[in-house]
């Protein structure tokens, strides 16, 4: 073979690797944009919770898997309402996204004196079936929470029956390993319901789960 | 750096016009007010209570940052239990300022905004009046008011710090979440004041 057929061999497979590294290779610049990732991944303490099909939920249940966690409680008049409705609008295109691990959403409720197992059921059917609704005890809930980075306290005396919770507003992300890595603040900035962007989120996951 | 320190009398000038600058929608609907014979300005109201040491609005419950003789920020701190003084100084800056009955409207109109602002519970020290100079804002004024009042409610036993802001003050949610207040629960007023959505931040200590 000529020197001249070597150069052009190796002319045209270089044009062949520049164009499918153009065309087929990742595009520069996919960074996450929104989520605020803590330093480093968060181990979270052992829980023991009851989801809305009166099933234990451990920490076995959040591995191998993304979960996006959202804590709250049904009788909430805004936050907790807003937030599912917008969660539950991306939904389908979370499901969509090519990720080695299957993206789940997890409610839950800080207020288990309310919140039975029918309760649970009811409400995040009618948000989305798919999603993972639980509660448990306030010794399970309360380092879980806060080792997530999030924090809730009942402000009213429980003796009203139409006491309300503060709770974080946040969405916390467990990664596959069943550890939480970041959060996605809520939105001061639309004038409506401070909540978490639902499109910020579904950026964002359309990057980390296919890392 | 300059410390924060507790306000005085001298203050009451710069320290009103701050004060007012924390909340002055709401603080004009509460306090401004026309009757039939009077006519009540919130500024001078105030002007009238700080200089007064006792009370939610005098100068003995406030904390600010001096500099170059200028008081730059502003703020203080309530609990659950004030104690009876400040309830009596409270309600005497007001009756000595708004004539017989036109005080009655003021204090009408404070019990309406109690679902908004609720009292602090007992493990929580409430922040509010927090205000920074214009000239002096983006200077870490504001951080270094809330570590003072942090360090305040660790001493008081609190396990909480809270505060109440208009959900719309874009900048000073921005301090307050960078210092690690989260928002917890959101608090619409249906008052006759309108006064909007305010949103309830906790900071757990």
């Amino acid at each position: 073979m000529s020197r001249l057929s070597v150069a052009l061999i190796a002319l045209v497979a270089l044009v062949i690797g520049i164009v499918i590294a153009i065309n087929i290779a990742p595009p520069k610049g996919s960074e996450v944009q929104y989520i605020k990732l803590y330093p480093q991944a968060r181990a979270l303490p052992e829980f023991t919770l009851t989801d809305s099909d009166g099933q234990v939920l451990t920490n076995k249940n959040l591995q191998q898997q993304w979960t996006l966690v959202f804590v709250g409680y049904t009788f909430c008049p805004d936050i907790c309402p807003t937030t599912l409705a917008d969660l539950s609008s991306i939904y389908p295109q979370l499901q969509s996204i090519d990720s080695q691990y299957p993206i789940k959403v997890a409610f839950i409720s800080v207020d288990p004196a309310r919140d039975t197992t029918e309760r649970l059921a009811e409400y995040i059917d009618f948000f989305e079936p798919d999603f993972i609704a639980a509660t448990g005890q306030h010794a399970d809930l309360f380092p879980l929470v806060r080792a997530m980075g999030m924090m809730y306290s009942n402000s009213q005396s429980t003796d009203d029956p139409n006491y309300l919770v503060d709770h974080s507003s946040s969405v916390v992300l467990i990664n596959p390993q069943g550890n939480v890595i970041g959060r996605f603040k809520p939105d001061f900035t639309s004038g409506k319901v401070p909540v978490s962007d639902s499109k910020r989120i579904l950026h964002d996951m359309s990057i980390l789960a296919t890392e | 750096m300059p410390g924060v320190r507790r306000a005085n009398a001298d203050d009451t000038s710069d320290a009103v016009a701050l004060v007012l600058s924390s909340a002055p929608v709401a603080l004009e609907r509460l306090f401004s007010q026309q009757t039939e014979h009077n006519n009540y300005h919130a500024k001078s109201f105030l002007i009238r209570a700080f200089a007064q040491k006792a009370g939610q609005f005098g100068y003995g419950n406030h904390w600010v940052i001096e500099i170059d003789n200028k008081i730059a920020a502003i703020g203080c701190g309530w609990q659950f239990e004030m104690g009876e003084a400040y309830v009596k100084a409270t309600l005497e800056s007001m009756t000595s300022y708004y004539q017989g009955v036109d005080v009655l409207e003021v204090l009408h109109r404070c019990q309406a905004l109690q679902p908004v602002f609720a009292r602090p519970a007992a493990d929580e020290l409430c922040v509010g009046h927090i205000g920074v100079a214009e000239a002096f804002q983006r200077q870490g004024l504001c951080s270094q008011l809330l570590a003072h009042l942090e360090s305040t409610a660790y001493t008081l036993g609190k396990r909480k710090l809270t505060l109440d802001v208009k959900q719309d003050n874009a900048g000073a949610i921005d301090c307050y979440q960078q210092f690690g207040f989260e928002l917890v629960r959101i608090t619409q007023d249906t008052s006759i004041m309108s006064l909007g959505t305010y949103v309830h931040m906790c900071k757990l200590l």
